[in-house]
């Protein structure tokens, strides 16, 4: 498989995403956006693991959050891309 | 498209805006803060968004509802901030040739609104204590749905 054109799937390749929190999640942890780099391929579930690993009470974001990436829900398993935007959405409130 | 506002949801103009000399059933959805006795005594609601993913997400609502009511025309607006007790702080209007298709496209974007564009609300009690609160009328997450839908 050829990954040279593929920064995502690149082994070894740094990527950097930028992670917004809202709501109650923003409140709780006093985080609205964090720049996170990874070395090789990472997936929207890497990036929550690593938000909540630097939280001094991970429970403050779920394990499993609502996704957005890109402005678009999305799942935990979504492999991320150099420069994307990932969403830790709390439970939706519209309306 | 403007789909938030900060100011009171101008519903006159938004029913302006699905209006056409051809669509002659109009179906207007106004959501607004209530008060009850399950929810206490709520004073108004502080609502937030994530503003960039509301745009997009109003504007797949729209588009799937165009693709599914192909005569009918939709419009929404959500409101941010401080809404008082009693305001609308969603509204959707809808307009089609005759009332089914209003009807059911109305229906069709609140309800995905609800599960879907990302807004939140923080309720204000009377006693000046604060809350979150989420939806609990509405279907599956759509983190429970496939990704690349």
């Amino acid at each position: 498989m050829h990954f040279g054109s593929d920064p995502a799937a690149a082994p070894g390749h740094t990527i950097t995403v930028t992670c917004r929190l809202f709501g109650r999640y923003a409140e709780a942890t006093g985080l609205e956006a964090v720049a996170l780099t990874f070395e090789g391929p990472a997936t929207a579930g890497d990036a929550v693991a690593r938000i909540r690993a630097t939280l001094s009470d991970p429970a403050l974001v779920p394990e499993h959050p609502l996704i957005a990436v890109n402005q678009e829900h999305a799942a935990a398993t979504r492999v991320l891309r150099d420069g994307d935007e990932l969403g830790l959405l709390p439970p939706l409130a519209g309306g | 498209m403007g789909y938030l506002t900060r100011d009171p949801i101008d519903v006159p103009g938004l029913l302006a805006q699905v209006a056409d000399p051809g669509r002659g059933g109009s179906v207007l959805f106004l959501g607004s803060v209530r008060r009850s006795a399950e929810d206490g005594p709520v004073v108004g609601i502080d609502y937030s968004a994530y503003e960039e993913m509301v745009r997009a997400e109003f504007d797949r609502i729209l588009e799937e509802a165009a693709a599914r009511w192909p005569v009918a025309c939709c419009a929404a607006r959500h409101r941010v901030g401080h809404v008082p007790t009693g305001e609308p702080s969603i509204a959707v209007a809808a307009a089609a040739p005759h009332r089914s298709d209003a009807f059911a496209a109305c229906r069709y974007v609140i309800e995905e609104a609800k599960r879907r564009v990302p807004v939140w609300k923080k309720e204000q009690l009377a006693d000046g204590s604060e809350r979150w609160r989420e939806n609990v009328e509405t279907g599956p997450a759509p983190a429970e749905r496939p990704p690349d839908r």
